[in-house]
C-alpha cells in the first residue's frame, strides 16, 4: 500500500509550521511500512491531481494570498474542485479553509470571491482570535478530541446543511459564537487549527490516513503505534483548557 | 519642561534604587515611569549623542556587542543597553542612566539595541547618526503578525529619523528593499560568497517583495538570504559596502574571514563562532565606516568579543561546561542546529521549550526548524527537554526521526540541573526566551556568574 500526497503551494502557504502535518502524514505512514510519496506544487505549476489520494492545504500571509488567487484562476481551481468532487481527502487549514468558501470579505469592506466549492462565507476584522483551543470532530470524523492553536482575523459561517468539522470545546473556532469550528463536505477536512494540528492529534492524523487509504483500496486497517510522547504532550493543553478526552 | 526632566529622572532614579534593593534587574520599570511623567525624554536625554540604533529579527544583541567591543578597541567611551532591554521603556532608562538630573547626557556615544516593532516609537526622538538592520525574519506571527507588517515597523522608524545613515543586510531581500523607500543615505553590508549549496526548510521570502515574482539565487549563504534576484521585475541583491569576500574557516570555537570594506581588504578573528555572526560582524563594520571610524582596527576587536546573554555563551555546568544559544524563531533556530553539527565528539543536546507571553504563546515555529537535518547526521545519541510545552518539544524531536526512547523529559528544574550535571559531556542548551531566564539564572546562581543586568 501507499499514498500520493499533494503539498498545494507549499511555497506561499506555510505559515508557521504547517509543514509539520506533512511530516507527521509520511511518518505515520511510515511507521507502519506504508509507502508514501510527497509532491509540493508550488504557484505557477501544474499537475495531474487525479495522481494523488491526499491534499495538503496551509495558511498564509497576505501578500502572498493575492498572488495565490491568480493562480488559482488560472487552471489550478477548477482541477481543485474536480478532485474534491472526486472525493479524494483534503487538509485545509486557515488560508487553505477559507479558500473553499464562496468569498472572503475583508475587514475594510473589500471582498475577495473565492473558490466556492463549499457553501461558506468568511468576513474578516481586525480582533484576530488568538490561542490554544480544543474541539471535538464530529462522529464523522472519528469523534476525537482536536487540541489546535488557532490565529486568524476571519470568521467563517457554514451555509444552512453544512457540517462543521467538530464542535468547539474551549476557545472560538469559526466565529466564536455558534460553537462550530471547521467544515467537512464530502472528504474535505476544513480547520482553523493551524501550526501544525496532525502531531498532537494522532487519531486525527490517523482518520485522514483512513479516509484516504479507504478511498484507494476500498478498505483499510491501520495498525496501533505506540503514542505515548503524543498523549503526553495533549495531557499538559488538555489540563489547561479544562477539557476531557 | 526642564521641572519635568527634573522630575522623570528623579522618579526614574528612585525606582531603580528601590528594584535593585529588592534585589531585581529593574531594567524597563524606571523608564517607564519617567516617560509617564515625561513623554519627550527620549528626545531630551539623546541631545548631543551620537546614537546607532541596531534592530533587525536576529543578531542585535550580538551586533550591539560587536560595535561595542570596536568602540572599547578604538578608545571610545559610550554606553549601550547591554540587558537587552530594547523597548521605549529600556530605552529610556538606558539614557538616564547616561543623564545628571536636570536631563543632560554624561557620554556622547550610544550603541542602542532597539526592537524592530519599538524603533518607530523612538528613531524620530533620538536623531539617530546610524540605523543597522541586521535582517528580517519571520518571529512570534501571534504577536508581530506578518514579515511585511515587521518590514512596515522599520520602515516607519527610518521614515522617522531621515538623516540616520541606514546600514542594510544586501543578502536579505527584505531588508535590502527598505533602501529604495526611505530618502536617508544607504549603505549595504552581506556575504559575497555561499555557505550552502541550496536554500534548506520554509523561505521567509519566496517571492520578490517589489512584483511577486518568485525569486532565483545566484547563490545561498542561509534561510533566505544570498544573491538573490528576482527576474521579473529585476529587483536584486545589491553590492555591499562592506562584504564578506572569504569565509576561510568556520571553527566550533571561532571564525576567519576576510572583509572588504571601500577599498580596504583584511582578514579578521571572530571569537564567536557560526556564519550568522560573521554576518552580525559585517553590520557592525558597516556601522563603524558609516561613522567615519577606522574599519580595520575596528575589526582587530572582533577576535576579543564575549558572548552575549546566553548568545553562544559558555557556562559551567557540573565538571562540563554548558553552551547556551538562545533561539526563538526557524531561521535563529537552524543556524543554531547547523552549529550542533560541527561539535566533535558527543555531546548532550538540551531543548527547552516555553510557550509565556514574552516567547509568544504559539510554538508552532519548531515545526519550520530542520530538526530533521541535525537528527539525519547521526549526531545526536540522546536529548533532554524542558520547559512548559518539552511535550510538544518531544513530539517534533520524535517525529523528526530520533527515537522516543531517547528522548528524556526534565519535569522540573531541579531536575534539568541534575541531568545536566550528572552529563559526563558538554552540554548545549537552546532555550527560547523565558527559558534561557529561568535556565540561564539558575546555572550562574550554581556557579557565581554575574546577573543579567551587569
Amino acid at each position: 500500500m501507499e499514498l500520493n500526497i499533494c503539498h498545494l503551494y507549499p511555497d506561499v502557504l506555510n505559515l508557521y509550521g504547517d509543514r509539520g502535518n506533512i511530516r507527521c502524514l509520511q511518518q505515520r505512514l511510515l511507521w507502519r511500512g506504508i509507502g508514501c510519496t510527497v509532491t509540493q506544487l508550488p504557484i505557477g505549476e501544474q499537475a495531474d491531481l487525479s495522481e494523488f489520494d491526499l491534499f495538503f492545504i496551509g495558511g498564509g500571509q497576505d501578500f502572498e494570498q493575492t498572488l495565490l488567487l491568480e493562480d488559482l484562476s488560472r487552471r489550478k481551481g477548477a482541477d481543485i474542485r474536480a478532485a474534491i468532487a472526486d472525493g479524494k481527502t483534503f487538509l485545509c487549514i486557515c488560508g487553505g479553509y477559507q479558500l473553499l468558501g464562496h468569498s472572503y470579505e475583508t475587514a475594510d469592506g473589500q471582498t475577495c470571491p473565492l473558490l466556492g466549492i463549499v457553501d461558506f462565507r468568511t468576513v474578516g476584522s481586525h480582533d484576530r482570535l488568538i490561542g490554544n483551543y480544543a474541539f471535538r470532530l464530529d462522529e464523522a470524523s472519528g469523534g476525537s478530541v482536536v487540541i489546535g492553536f488557532e490565529n486568524h482575523g476571519g470568521r467563517t459561517e457554514l451555509g444552512p446543511g453544512v457540517a462543521p468539522l467538530g464542535r468547539v470545546l474551549a476557545g472560538n473556532g469559526n466565529n466564536g459564537r455558534d460553537g462550530g469550528e471547521g467544515v467537512r463536505h464530502l472528504n474535505v477536512y476544513g480547520s482553523y487549527s493551524h501550526g501544525p494540528v496532525l502531531p498532537k492529534n494522532p487519531a486525527f492524523c490517523d482518520e485522514l490516513l483512513r479516509n484516504a487509504l479507504t478511498r484507494r483500496y476500498g478498505a483499510a486497517e491501520l495498525a496501533p503505534l505506540d503514542d505515548r510522547a503524543e498523549h503526553a504532550a495533549r495531557a499538559v493543553l488538555l489540563e489547561r483548557l479544562h477539557v476531557q478526552e | 519642561m526642564r521641572l519635568r526632566v527634573f522630575c522623570a529622572c528623579l522618579a526614574a532614579r528612585a525606582s531603580r534604587a528601590v528594584l535593585r534593593l529588592l534585589g531585581r534587574g529593574g531594567t524597563a520599570l524606571p523608564g517607564k515611569v519617567a516617560l509617564r511623567i515625561c513623554p519627550e525624554l527620549l528626545a531630551q536625554l539623546s541631545r548631543g549623542v551620537q546614537t546607532v540604533l541596531i534592530t533587525g529579527t536576529n543578531g542585535k544583541t550580538t551586533t550591539t556587542r560587536m560595535l561595542c567591543a570596536m568602540y572599547d578597541g578604538l578608545g571610545l567611551s559610550y554606553f549601550t543597553n547591554r540587558s537587552g532591554a530594547n523597548l521605549a521603556s529600556g530605552l529610556a532608562a538606558t539614557y538616564l542612566d547616561n543623564a545628571t538630573l536636570t536631563g543632560r547626557p554624561k557620554c556622547a556615544r550610544a550603541v542602542i539595541e532597539c526592537d524592530e516593532g519599538a524603533l518607530r516609537q523612538v528613531s524620530g526622538r533620538l536623531h539617530p547618526a546610524v540605523i543597522v538592520v541586521t535582517n528580517v525574519f519571520r518571529d512570534q506571527l501571534d504577536r508581530y503578525g506578518e514579515v511585511t507588517h515587521t518590514l512596515g515597523s522599520i520602515r516607519a522608524g527610518i521614515l522617522a529619523a531621515p538623516e540616520a545613515v541606514v546600514c542594510l543586510n544586501a543578502d536579505c531581500s527584505l531588508t535590502a528593499s527598505l533602501a529604495g523607500d526611505v530618502p536617508n543615505p544607504v549603505r549595504f553590508f552581506g556575504l559575497n560568497v555561499p555557505c550552502e549549496a541550496s536554500a534548506a526548510g520554509v523561505s521567509d521570502a519566496p517571492r520578490c517583495i517589489r512584483c511577486g515574482g518568485a525569486y532565483r539565487y545566484r547563490y545561498h549563504t542561509y534561510a533566505h538570504l544570498g544573491g538573490f534576484y528576482c527576474p521579473d521585475c529585476g529587483y536584486t541583491r545589491p553590492e555591499p559596502d562592506t562584504a564578506v569576500t572569504e569565509l576561510t574557516a568556520l571553527r566550533p570555537d571561532g571564525s576567519t574571514a576576510r572583509f572588504r570594506c571601500g577599498d580596504e581588504e583584511f582578514s579578521a578573528e571572530l571569537s564567536l563562532p557560526s556564519v550568522y555572526n560573521v554576518c552580525n560582524a559585517a553590520a557592525a563594520l558597516c556601522a563603524t565606516g558609516a561613522l567615519g571610524l577606522p574599519v580595520r582596527r575596528a575589526a582587530e576587536t572582533l577576535g576579543g568579543v564575549r558572548a552575549g546573554f546566553g548568545r553562544m555563551e559558555i557556562l559551567p555546568v557540573g565538571r562540563h561546561e554548558a553552551r547556551i544559544i538562545l533561539v526563538k524563531n526557524p531561521a535563529g533556530c537552524d543556524r543554531a542546529l547547523d552549529y550542533l553539527a560541527t561539535i566533535p565528539g558527543d555531546f548532550l543536546p538540551v531543548f527547552c521549550l516555553n510557550d509565556k507571553t514574552a516567547d509568544g504563546t504559539d510554538v508552532s515555529w519548531v515545526w519550520d526548524a530542520d530538526y530533521e537535518r541535525l537528527i539525519a547526521r547521526g549526531v545526536i545519541r540522546e536529548a533532554l527537554v524542558y520547559g512548559t510545552r518539552a511535550g510538544d518539544m518531544r513530539l517534533r524531536l520524535k517525529y523528526a526521526g530520533l527515537d522516543d526512547a531517547r528522548i528524556r523529559c526534565a519535569e522540573s528544574l531541579d531536575a534539568l540541573m541534575q541531568q545536566m550535571r550528572q552529563a559526563d559531556k558538554p552540554v548545549y542548551l537552546l532555550p527560547n526566551y523565558t527559558a534561557l531566564l529561568e535556565v540561564r539564572e539558575r546555572i550562574a546562581a550554581d556557579s557565581g556568574s554575574k546577573k543579567f543586568w551587569e
